[in-house]
């Protein structure tokens, strides 16, 4: 029996002061519609047997729409029967097809394909079609494979297995599958957005491809989470136009949303300090976990997840029966065992990262409690809505971190509740990605000329810079690939890193991490965390691709301090804002994790620290630049030379953390930077700057630097240098309604992280000078507020490019975009092989 | 001859193409022109007219994909014979029979000339004499040399008809390997490639990739060379065999056992389109006397090669 209201009291009395908002989201009833006239009677027996008398409206919308042969997307909440949507009509259709058809089932990730196996088994098993079901992923042993390429008529999989395992065999194993598939079902499509999803969207061109080459025309189903623009997302990903059913018609439960604030307090220092949200997660997590309402608890990292999970155990052991830590980068089955726990109730609390986000069926739950905001809005509400089920009410908790975004969103509920979701966006020409799929298209089948799966003169001029480097060669009327290689074993949909290092303890595996993460959180003496168990790294092999942990017993934790080294290596659009010179271009990037900290538990004092000796990670990547206005410089610089690289160091905190919710992108996917140049040394080129034209080498002094956290760039830092006056509105507005007033980490701390120099230091700390120099710094990019007409003169006149029309301007960035993306791949290629 | 292919023909098995024969239809144009004969519907000699008409056509047309295609295996020596001199002869050499091994050499007999290539020198070439050939043959090609092709430079499908002598021989009772026909037909090969089979051209492949031995590649493409020569003179012995008269028969001479030299002298030394070979020094070609070896083949590489054989036929399926 689950005692929610009690928890609510609990929560209610004991942080009175610190809700600073509730938000009720009302029941609604849903709408219903009857089963469709031509639906199946063994069908309708099966849905009956299971307690479903007629469908929700978006349901028989879909069958419909799917009958017709439309393709169609499915916009709805999770546990809306997102599943039945489009499995009722492609079952109907299968019961009656005079000769079996082939149904391709993608799901984003592994954990979530096993999960939906089991839900899809019970209504096949109506169809007698659950023998034509099978798991195809990297998990699926030799010799079923085989036979679910000879036999399946239902095959899940996740792209990654469709990149790398079904379309380089599409001429062998998957020939007639392929040739008989009819249905394509994309669900969770909005996770496929940004970099993943313009890689995945390649992966689809080329779906589409080979099945022309086998004569099959597919129809597309995908199912969503709410975005800003279902529509327009789903088009950029499969590139045809879609019919969007969005009218969601299963009913919701009453949500009560709390927006907590943990309280402001003085300490010894200068400034307040804001306690941290574990001050209110860990009472409320053990509360509810007493009174046995089922919990799900979402942090924003991994490690965060099991340093949560230790506080809220600690001092109880009897909770370790009911509350269990679940994170990605814990092995398969124990991930499994969780998730069958937690289904059961033999579980009553999970503490999770964004890895339970997805559609994962862990039963029903009553209570969420958000540890921060998730980076979205559309995610926001995706973790809200894993909670509630018929006729009763569920609690949502969001507790406010002590971050711009966080504190913004706990003042300003309305940017939750009302605000428009945030929409989705893929950019599936972006050269960089483009090139790595093109070989892999033309490994698969040679290309023609023009592709209709590859629309837009990016294709034409790719396979121009592709013929150009020799992997491409013209043979008859095609481009045939000219390479003994596999391509595309060298492309990785998810990231920079195509492998990852396996951590064992004693000859025993306990978990995988990518490289990059691994340098960051497994270099020698780090503390590594696993379900509630501390170990420590011992010695990390990336060449081996292993790391040896110990268990010990320690009370602190590590965090790497890294050190960013930025060039531009090239301009590629440039803009002034109020005299702000704001560049667009080419950034190289080398991240060098410099130093680790201890840090004791609870009371997070900083005990001690210790050297990182690993090498750095390069890359390229697309970024812009932004040089403050020469008068405001100028402006403040009489005053103080300090105070523009407080500002700088300002701005970057803030940019960092509020400019993603404007792209829908996560904090991990941009990175921001200030590069401090003395007037001295600002007339040396650095390395690699010999694109620069001479003129401006004179004016690259501070800046500051905003890129993206992935090789070749992906549009993060492009969609925010194109909204840069939006993105500067929000910092202005955080600062503005801080309660602060002297800086904090919820507008901008006192000393924002990275400062390098003891007087900047020294005047950071004794002031308020960081957000006193951003805000005046805001304001003069803003409205232009410091005007003086003798700075006028040092800046450099803007580029003419008026002669020149749009389109030719166009295609020589593209090109340039293409050469540079053909530029790191080769190095990329090089350092593989 | 290609006339009295039958047995593609739609509605006619083994007996009744027995009973056109005997019955003296066992030919295209008297299949257009005469009445069907007894026991055959009017339906039935209709779709047998139409069929042979499409033939026809393709016949006229010199359309070898069609009539390949179509025609019956056990009948496609009768393709060989009836387009004998256009036919090229093609045989690989791989790395090895894993899944990432490569083509190391391949040897085309075209027109009277010896092609070769070789891989990191001329191998994409081999592409562009494709695109000249008519009809290629091959030993095994439709299992191995073929898709080996075709993946290895990433092409759909070749673009030439292709025969595979393994299944004309098989239907003339010769089978168990090239080099068991070979010596059922006394054809003999030079005496310094007798050994040579499957296996050793992958470790002569190796001893030229890792120690840079120039005689292990001269031996290596002459291997693969005298195997396409091999199979030229194969397809004569069946073609004429059966009872055909091949309209000429300039390099071999039926009587005389296999002699690569001939071949070779008759495509001239500059035949060996291969860098390492001839093309860089003539003298340098490779020196055999033609000699009449009378040795028997060597069973200890024949149990090899059809070792190897077998393994490939587990193997590559799966990869």
């Amino acid at each position: 029996m689950s005692n929610l209201p009690e928890v609510v009291n609990y929560l209610e009395n004991t942080f009175q002061r610190e809700i600073k908002a509730l938000h009720i989201q009302d029941e609604s009833a849903g709408y219903f519609a009857g089963f469709p006239a031509g639906l199946n009677s063994l069908l309708k027996q099966v849905l009956h047997r299971q307690g479903i008398q007629s469908l929700y409206s978006h349901q028989r919308e879909a069958f419909e729409a799917i009958s017709r042969g439309e393709d169609a997307v499915v916009v709805s909440r999770t546990a809306s029967g997102k599943t039945l949507s489009f499995l009722l009509p492609i079952l109907n259709e299968y019961m009656s097809a005079t000769a079996p058809f082939g149904v391709l089932l993608l799901y984003p990730t592994k954990a979530l394909s096993r999960d939906q196996e089991g839900t899809l088994g019970s209504l096949l098993r109506a169809a007698m079609a659950n023998q034509k079901l099978g798991t195809f992923d990297g998990d699926t042993p030799r010799e079923e494979r085989r036979n679910i390429q000879r036999t399946a008529d239902f095959v899940i999989t996740n792209p990654d297995m469709l990149h790398s395992g079904i379309l380089p065999n599409h001429n062998r194993s998957w020939k007639s599958f392929l040739a008989r598939l009819r249905y394509i079902v994309v669900d969770e499509v909005h996770t496929y957005r940004g970099a993943f999803g313009s890689h995945v969207s390649n992966v689809f061109r080329r779906l589409v491809r080979t099945c022309e080459i086998h004569g099959s025309r597919p129809v597309f189903i995908c199912s969503s989470a709410t975005v800003g623009n279902p529509a327009e997302h789903v088009e950029a990903l499969f590139h045809r136009p879609f019919r969007v059913i969005d009218q969601d018609g299963a009913p919701s439960p009453r949500r009560d949303v709390y927006f907590v604030n943990p309280p402001l307090m003085q300490s010894h220092g200068l400034t307040p300090y804001r306690k941290g949200p574990t001050s209110i997660t860990i009472p409320l997590i053990r509360a509810a976990s007493r009174q046995n309402v089922r919990t799900i608890c979402f942090c924003r990292a991994r490690q965060e997840v099991e340093r949560l999970y230790r506080a809220v155990v600690d001092g109880h052991p009897e909770l370790t029966t009911k509350v269990q830590p679940y994170r990605g980068g814990l092995l398969p089955n124990e991930r499994r065992k969780l998730e069958r726990a937690m289904f059961e109730g033999s579980l009553n609390t999970i503490i999770t990262t964004n890895a339970l986000e997805l559609g994962i069926d862990i039963g029903d739950l009553d209570f969420c409690i958000l540890t921060g905001h998730p980076g979205s809005v559309a995610s926001f509400w995706q973790q809200a809505g894993r909670v509630g089920r018929k006729g009763k009410r569920a609690v949502v908790v969001f507790v406010a971190r002590d971050t711009p975004i966080d504190q913004y969103l706990v003042n300003h509920p309305e940017f939750i509740t009302s605000a428009p979701i945030e929409e989705a966006w893929l950019s599936a020409d972006n050269p960089y990605i483009m090139l790595q799929h093109i070989p892999c298209a033309a490994h698969e089948h040679p290309l023609r000329a023009a592709e209709p799966a590859f629309q837009g003169q990016a294709y034409a001029m790719a396979v121009e810079v592709l013929t150009g480097d020799k992997t491409l060669v013209p043979y008859h009327d095609w481009y045939r690939y000219a390479l003994a290689d596999y391509p595309a074993r060298g492309v990785n949909l998810r990231g920079m890193t195509d492998y990852n290092v396996e951590i064992y303890c004693d000859s025993t595996v306990i978990g995988e991490i990518d490289p990059i993460g691994a340098r960051g959180s497994l270099y020698k003496d780090a503390i590594y965390q696993h379900l509630g168990q501390r170990y420590m790294s011992m010695d990390l092999d990336l060449d081996k691709k292993l790391c040896r942990v110990e268990k010990v017993n320690v009370d602190y934790f590590t965090e790497a301090v890294w050190e960013n080294r930025i060039e531009m290596t090239g301009i590629e659009e440039e803009k002034s804002l109020r005299q702000a010179e704001i560049r667009f271009g080419y950034v190289h990037v080398n991240k060098q994790p410099k130093l680790y900290k201890k840090i004791r538990d609870r009371s997070y004092e900083n005990i001690g620290y210790g050297p990182i000796t690993l090498p750095a990670f390069e890359y390229d990547t697309t970024g812009f630049s932004l040089l403050p206005p020469p008068h405001w410089k100028s402006a403040v610089d009489a005053i103080d030379k300090r105070y523009m690289a407080a500002a700088l160091y300002g701005m970057r905190y803030l940019l960092r953390h509020s400019a993603p919710s404007l792209c829908m992108a996560d904090i991990n996917d941009i990175e921001t930077d200030v590069a401090l140049k003395t007037e001295s040394n600002a007339h040396q080129p650095a390395h690699g700057m010999q694109d620069i034209p001479a003129s401006s080498i004179e004016s690259w002094k501070s800046a500051l630097y905003l890129y993206d956290a992935h090789e070749g760039g992906v549009g993060y830092a492009e969609k925010i240098f194109d909204k840069i006056e939006e993105a500067l509105g929000l910092c202005r507005r955080i600062i503005d309604e801080c309660e602060c007033g002297t800086g904090c980490p919820s507008c901008v701390p006192p000393l924002p992280p990275g400062v390098e120099g003891e007087e900047l230091e020294d005047l950071l700390i004794e002031s308020n000078a960081a957000v006193a120099c951003t805000h005046s710094l805001l304001l003069a990019l803003l409205e232009g507020r410091v005007v003086s007409p003798e700075v006028r003169l040092l800046s450099r006149p803007r580029q003419q490019t008026g002669i020149t029309s749009e389109v030719d301007e166009e295609t020589a960035k593209l090109s340039e975009r293409l050469k540079r993306a053909s530029h790191i791949l080769k190095d990329k290629r090089e350092r593989l092989h | 001859m290609i006339r009295q292919s039958l047995l593609h023909l739609p509605g006619i098995g083994p007996k009744r193409a027995i009973a056109l024969q005997q019955a003296g239809m066992d030919d295209w144009r008297l299949i257009l022109t005469q009445p069907p004969p007894a026991k055959m519907g009017a339906g039935t000699w209709a779709r047998v007219m139409t069929a042979v008409e499409r033939c026809e056509q393709a016949l006229a047309f010199n359309d070898l994909h069609f009539l390949v295609k179509t025609i019956a295996k056990r009948d496609h020596w009768r393709i060989l014979a009836e387009y004998f001199d256009q036919a090229s002869y093609f045989d690989i050499e791989t790395s090895g029979l894993d899944y990432d091994s490569y083509i190391t050499t391949i040897a085309c007999y075209h027109k009277g000339n010896l092609h070769t290539f070789v891989r990191g020198r001329n191998l994409d070439d081999f592409l562009d004499l494709l695109d000249e050939v008519k009809l290629l043959v091959s030993f095994c090609g439709s299992t191995f040399d073929v898709p080996r092709i075709e993946s290895a430079f990433h092409i759909p499908r070749i673009p030439c008809p292709h025969i595979d002598l393994r299944w004309v021989c098989y239907y003339e009772q010769l089978a168990g390997g090239l080099k068991l026909i070979e010596e059922r037909m006394s054809i003999h090969r030079p005496p310094d490639l007798q050994g040579v089979d499957g296996h050793e051209a992958v470790l002569l492949w190796h001893l030229w990739e890792n120690q840079g031995d120039r005689r292990a590649l001269e031996t290596l493409v002459r291997y693969c060379s005298a195997d396409t020569i091999s199979l030229k003179l194969i397809t004569a012995r069946l073609v004429t065999g059966n009872g055909c008269s091949l309209p000429e028969m300039p390099d071999i001479d039926k009587e005389l056992p296999f002699n690569s030299i001939a071949m070779v002298s008759q495509a001239g030394p500059e035949a060996f389109q291969n860098p390492v070979m001839g093309a860089a020094n003539p003298g340098d070609a490779p020196d055999h006397e033609s000699e009449q070896s009378g040795e028997s083949f060597d069973s200890k590489a024949f149990r090899r090669l059809q070792q190897s054989r077998h393994q490939r036929r587990e193997t590559y399926p799966g990869f």
